[in-house]
Order: structure tokens, then sequence, then C-alpha cells
């Protein structure tokens, strides 16, 4: 079934997003395909969490979601997204602070269903992120930011998505940490079948990272393409005149 | 001289115990969902009752009667979160909910007066061999009931440690506490979370009832003094913390015992509340504070 979906695994259509009167999110439309990685850039208060947040139905949202071709998202509360294959890692990395890095991990595997594969599950992500393995008995808030952020991710790989959301995974971490991250977000796509979404402020490095993107302004959908098509496109450097010097 | 401080401090610590299982009981509902829950002493009042009339109808030992009381107190604080707190819970936004910290205020009113209208206000008590037993260790005299609820607290806090870390349920219940969101994104269900916090914090106050009424008077209030000391502890060892809870409960225990040797009994409140004071000036983390942003 899902195959014959045009191979769309997410696809967004009309959202919006009110937080009281203010409009945060407006007639937003996308979608990701199977395998892919995509990202959604804009500036500060573009709309680029809340996006985010609507689709794991972290705030309320009008319009549709809908996940590999079956029914509507809407009305499926957050908690029963994972079981659905759908992980999200929120802004700003959000550990259990004062639990260890293991429990962390263990965590990331919670539904009964994972239980029974949970130790293969934490043999590949520690695999993936050998630093854990000598972190595991610490607790998850004494880390830097850059652990911080191998753990938030190695728990929703625990979860064994399909589908991997990323709110800023390169905010407030050293370059060299961002290759790191960005390495491992192009391992678990390429070799863990992974479909990946992810937002950022900085175009130049999402670009290099991502095969397709999104640009929001205001909540608005204002540009959308390849990389390729975006980094050569003169409405992308107006726009982000002055956004991307760093 | 000495041996009448060792004498109060020996006694002190034994009871301490029964402040620290309270103190668990309020904290677990704390640290789960910042609701300061005023009816935890009148819980405890519900679980002596059940103690009681189990021991009286069908002469059942009290130290047995967890078997009965605990399930039922799971089953009353379960369906307490699902009918009352939820409901409320989910109508707050605020991260402190205080119309749900009313509401157990109202809900211990309303059990209290239900009992003194079914149970009269006497001060009831049971006679078993704890009740006066005591054991003598060289100078000091230690009872046997108040030395086997100290125990009964140190079996409960054990369990509940390896519970809450080692069990999924028990993670998933700090889990929630420490961040409600992610929580769900990991497939947690906060709501059904909360119903166990809630029935365990509840289902703790049948043994702690277990260990008390050997030794201790039943009585519609008697949840009241219980409930005055446990916020003494949770500020002393920490909200949210519960070995916090279980040391402040001997430390409490602690002071009353040795204060009380010299003074009388309300002079060594009146120093465990100056405490608790100077604590929220000074401290107000806490001592083990720690499972708080």
């Amino acid at each position: 079934m899902t195959s014959t979906w045009e191979g769309r695994l997410l696809s967004v259509e009309n959202l919006t997003v009110r937080y009281g009167g203010y409009l945060a999110l407006s007639e937003v439309s996308l979608e990701v395909r199977e395998g892919e990685i995509v990202c959604v850039m804009g500036a500060n208060g573009s709309g680029k969490s809340t996006l985010l947040n609507a689709i794991s139905g972290l705030v309320e949202s009008e319009g549709e979601v809908r996940f590999e071709g079956r029914r509507s998202l809407q009305g499926v509360p957050t908690h029963e997204r994972l079981s659905l294959g759908l992980a999200h890692v929120l802004e700003r990395r959000r550990l259990f602070p004062y639990m260890t890095v293991l429990e962390n991990l263990l965590l990331g595997a919670y539904l009964p269903p994972l239980r029974s594969e949970r130790a293969r599950a934490l043999e590949r992500v520690e695999a993936l992120f050998p630093v854990l393995r000598e972190r595991r008995h610490q607790l998850a808030h004494s880390l830097s930011g850059g652990e911080q952020q191998q753990v938030a991710i190695a728990r929703a790989l625990m979860g064994r998505p399909r589908f991997l959301m990323l709110d800023e995974p390169f905010l407030g971490l050293s370059p060299r940490m961002v290759l790191e991250i960005s390495e491992v977000i192009r391992t678990i796509n390429r070799d863990g079948g992974v479909t990946v979404l992810f937002n950022e402020q900085s175009v130049q490095h999402s670009l290099g990272l991502s095969d397709r993107g999104y640009i929001l302004e205001s909540g608005r959908l204002a540009l959308s393409g390849t990389s390729g098509e975006l980094l050569a496109d003169p409405r992308l450097h107006r726009i982000y005149m002055g956004l991307d010097a760093a | 001289m000495t041996e009448l401080v060792i004498q109060g401090a020996l006694s002190g610590l034994l009871i301490g115990g029964i402040y620290g299982l309270i103190a668990l009981g309020l904290n677990l509902v704390f640290g789960t969902m910042r609701v300061v829950n005023f009816a935890q002493g009148t819980l405890l009042m519900v679980g002596m009752f059940m103690a009681y009339w189990l021991f009286v109808l069908t002469g059942l030992h009290p130290y047995l009667s967890p078997l009965v009381t605990v399930p039922a107190l799971f089953a009353l604080g379960y369906a307490l979160q699902y009918f009352l707190v939820t409901p409320l819970l989910a109508r707050e936004r605020a991260r402190e909910p205080m119309s749900v910290l009313l509401m157990t205020l109202g809900l211990a009113l309303v059990l209290e007066n239900l009992a003194l209208m079914l149970f009269r206000g006497d001060y009831k008590t049971v006679q078993v061999r704890e009740t006066s037993a005591v054991w003598i260790l060289g100078d000091y005299i230690v009872s046997v009931g108040r030395f086997w609820s100290f125990v009964a607290m140190l079996g409960t806090v054990t369990a509940l440690w390896l519970f809450l870390s080692r069990t999924d349920l028990g993670r998933a219940i700090r889990a929630v506490g420490q961040d409600r969101q992610v929580a769900r994104l990991l497939g947690m269900n906060d709501r059904v979370i909360y119903n166990y916090a809630f029935g365990i914090s509840t289902a703790v106050m049948g043994i702690a009832a277990a260990a008390l009424v050997p030794f201790y008077y039943t009585h519609p209030a008697v949840g009241t003094s219980f409930l005055l000391k446990a916020f003494v502890i949770v500020v002393l060892g920490g909200l949210g913390s519960m070995p916090g809870a279980a040391l402040g409960g001997l430390a409490v225990g602690l002071i009353e015992g040795v204060i009380g040797i010299w003074t009388e009994a309300a002079v060594a409140q009146i120093l465990l509340f100056a405490v608790f004071i100077a604590m929220l000036f000074f401290r107000p983390a806490g001592l083990l504070g720690l499972e708080r942003k």
C-alpha cells in the first residue's frame, strides 16, 4: 500500500496553527518522500518549530497531516504516534535531566513492542555514538551540549522510527560536533533507512545535508525546491539577507 | 543525661520512619505532577480506619492489613486521580496547578467529616502485643511497635526505589515528572501514568497505617498532624526527592525526640516549624532537592 502511494511518507496540507490570536503557521503544505532528508529553514519565529510540533501533535492545528498514506494524524494523541513510526527530537535536546544516559536511552524503547529488542537497539545506538557507552551511568544534565544531542538522537532511534524529526539539531554545537552530528544523520538515513525532516536557521549547512528544502517566512511557505535549486535561487539570498551571517 | 538524649533520639528516629513514609507519598505525587496533595494525611486516616475495622470485625492483625488496604487504597488513589485530578489538570495550563491543590484540600475536608459522621470523634485504639511490648537493650528501651514501623519504612523506601529505578513503569513515572512533552513523544500516556503515581502514593499510606495502628490512636483528624510534619519534611529533604523524604522524616523524628526531653511537646513542635521557616528562607530547594528544575 505505502509503496504505491507515490513514495510519500508524510504529507502536510494547509496546516495552520494559532496561539491565541497570533497566527504562528498559516496554510503550510509540504511533503516528505520515503528515504529523503528534508530541511525546513527560516529565521527565529518563522514557525519552523511550530510546524514540527504540529506534526507530532504537541500543538493543536487545523489542516491535514497524513502519514504513510494512511488516515490523518489529526486526532491521534502524541503518545500513539511513535508506534506509527514517527519520532521527534525537540529543540535543546530535552533529556530527562536527573536520569542517567542509560535510563534516557532505555526510555526511548519504552513501548512494550520495543522492549524485547531493547538490548539490540542499545547496542546499535552505542555503536553509532561510541561516547555514550562511556557515559552510560552519568546523569544527563552533566553532559556537554554535543553529547546531549547525541543522547537525544540515540534515544529517538531506540524507538526504531521510520521518520525522524529533529528540531534545530545543531543549535549551540561546536563546528566539529556539527559535522559529527551531520554525518550521523547521513548514516541513519542511508544505512538505517530512516527518513529525516529537520529544521535549522543556517541555510548553507542545511542544504549541504538535505535533498530538498522548504523556507518559511512569518509562518508562511516562501520557497521550496531541491537543495541545488534553492542555493541557486536569488530569492533565497534576498529572504536571508543578513540572517545567514552566522 | 547522655542516656536520656540517646533514648530520646532512638524513639524519635523510630517514629520518624512513619513521617518519612507520608512524606514519600507526598513527594511521589508532587514529583510527577507538581501537585501538593493536601489529602495525603487524610488518606492515611482512611487506611488507619480500614486497618482498625479489619481488626475489630475480623480479628486481622494490623500488620496483615496491607494485604487488604494496599490494593484498596491503590484503587482509591487511582480513581481519585482519574475522576477528580485529571479533569482539573486538563483545564490548567500552569506548571504548578492551583485548582488541583485546592481540590485536594476540599477532598481532605470531605473525607475527614465523612469519617467523623460515620465513626464519631472518639479515639480508637487496638490492643495487640506490639501496642505495649518493649525490648530492653542495655540501658535503653525500644518500643516494638515503633521498631516495626521503622522497618516498614526501610522496606517501603527500598521497594519504591527499586520500582522507580528498575522498572519501565517506575522510570516512566519519573520521566513524566521531568519532562511531560518528551515522555509523550516516547509513547508514554501521561494520564495513565499519573493514575499509577497517585495510586501508589495512596497505597503507601496503607503501609504507614498498618505500622501506626497498633500503637497510635485512630481518629478522623489523625492525618492532619502527620501531614503538617510531612510538609516540614519535604521542605527539609527537598520537594520531589525520595531519599530526601526518608532522611527528612528521620531528621524530624530525631528533633522531636531529643527536644522533647527538655521541653513539652508543644515547644518541640514550635521549634520544628521554626526550622521549616528557616529552610524556606535559606535553602528552599531542600537538603537533597535535586529532582527539580
